[in-house]
């Protein structure tokens, strides 16, 4: 059912985050309302799926930019696998380690498209990414990630019946 | 169980990153040029109606601005009309004199015998019983007691007061203003009164009994006595009265001025009232 969500889901945040979250920036930075949706997704969903909601989240972010097909994506997996490792070894995921996979996803989701970007001439300094991309981003998050988590952890708990997460 | 999740985790992972990479590699060629476009199109769909919508709020909020801005400027608007409002009464005032004196101009030219002077009535009487008006012209105009005062419409009054940039008028409707008229089509001869006091019209009073009055005929003044000129038209016809035993007739007449919104008047100053006294002194001395 992940599978079949995750097309409507991360095409209206593709959606709104080229044009509504346009006018929240911050400094130059705006939320990455994808990036939340699959690491948060991430954190209960098994891998394939995981992964599934990897490939749509950052193919449907690419189509909207400049960024080559697949760039966003390379990010999004790197933290999917931090993930996964992180929560077999965990007993217990509570919402300050929610916070943390966000933001370090966040962090790796930034420098690895960022990397892409200063490959194909589109780089800026990094002085600049940090100042007016990730601290803006990273604020977002943090402000956004709760109420998200909430409703994203309430419809996997109707999806996943069995306790404890999918592996 | 955790080595063969890890090592499958991780298969599956690097077989991930590597199709993430050729996925990289051939949208950099530009090689899926047409395949990213057929598949941006429900995506920029989409994004294009959050779009209107998000430019519709925030024309919205544009508008809202707008609209204080646009009500700063109503009021600033509103002060600018006020002021142009007053000027404009000013000169639909200046426009109405003008009318009105472009009328007595053409009476004036009209009647090149008299000689005018155009006064602007300035106050009533304050006696309330008195028929008579104030206006802003006095001897230093050459007017003197007893003139004629005149509209394009007829007569107005006589000069009963004069000071030097003043004079009194009592109206033709006063109560004891008394002129020798005359009908016009049967050229019979009356006395017109005021009745100031009781309805503001005129009465012509002693018409000869055979006289054939008709409603809506002209009575104007008929010199007689001296005291005015002849032909100024005092007022129309309204109504007569006809009994048999009475030795004259009377008539109700309406004088064709509103004296209530009257405030330009003429004064014939080349008229001098007759002085008749004389003649009753000598009939006394005889």
């Amino acid at each position: 059912m992940g599978y079949y969500l995750s097309l409507p889901a991360l095409i209206l945040a593709a959606a709104l985050q080229s044009s509504l979250m346009g006018q929240l920036r911050i400094a130059g930075g705006a939320p990455d309302l994808v990036l939340i949706l699959v690491l948060l997704w991430s954190i209960h969903a098994p891998l394939n799926e995981a992964i599934f909601w990897a490939f749509v989240g950052g193919i449907t972010l690419d189509l909207l930019s400049v960024i080559p097909l697949g760039s966003s994506v390379m990010g999004m997996l790197i933290m999917i696998y931090l993930i996964k490792r992180l929560s077999v070894q965990l007993f217990h995921i509570n919402i300050v380690l929610v916070a943390g996979f966000l933001l370090l996803g966040t962090v790796i989701q930034i420098t690895v498209t960022h990397l892409i970007l200063a490959f194909r001439g589109f780089g800026l300094s990094p002085g600049d990414v940090f100042q007016y991309v990730m601290l803006p981003e990273l604020f977002y998050h943090l402000v956004l990630f709760l109420p998200i988590y909430i409703v994203i952890r309430g419809l996997q708990q109707r999806l996943y019946p069995e306790p404890g997460t999918r592996l | 169980m955790r080595r063969r999740w890890r090592s499958n985790s991780i298969g599956i992972l690097f077989l991930s990153l590597i199709a993430c990479a050729v996925l990289i590699a051939l949208s950099a060629t530009g090689i899926l040029r047409p395949v990213e476009g057929i598949a941006a199109a429900p995506i920029n769909f989409i994004t294009g109606i959050f779009n209107r919508a998000q430019l519709s709020i925030s024309s919205a909020f544009g508008e809202s601005a707008d609209i204080i801005s646009l009500r700063n400027r109503i009021y600033d608007l509103e002060e600018q009309l006020a002021i142009i409002q007053a000027e404009n009464i000013g000169l639909r005032e200046i426009a109405s004199d003008y009318e009105r004196l472009a009328d007595l101009l053409s009476y004036t030219s009209a009647a090149q015998d008299q000689e005018l002077v155009t006064a602007e009535v300035i106050g009533l009487d304050t006696q309330s019983s008195v028929r008579s008006i104030i206006i802003n012209q006095g001897t230093r105009s050459g007017i003197e007691l007893g003139m004629p005062v005149v509209t394009q419409l007829g007569l107005v009054g006589r000069i009963i007061d004069v000071s030097a940039n003043a004079a009194l008028v009592q109206l033709v409707t006063d109560q004891n203003s008394a002129i020798s008229g005359r009908l016009q089509n049967s050229r019979a001869e009356g006395s017109v009164v005021g009745r100031g006091l009781t309805n503001g019209i005129l009465e012509m009073q002693h018409i000869q009994v055979d006289t054939e009055i008709t409603e809506g005929e002209l009575v104007v003044t008929s010199g007689l006595g001296g005291n005015l000129p002849p032909d100024l038209v005092i007022g129309q016809i309204t109504s007569y009265r006809d009994f048999e035993f009475e030795l004259s007739q009377s008539a109700q007449l309406r004088s064709l001025i509103d004296f209530n919104t009257l405030e330009f008047v003429l004064v014939i100053t080349n008229f001098e009232p007759a002085d008749i006294s004389v003649f009753d002194e000598e009939d006394g001395t005889q």
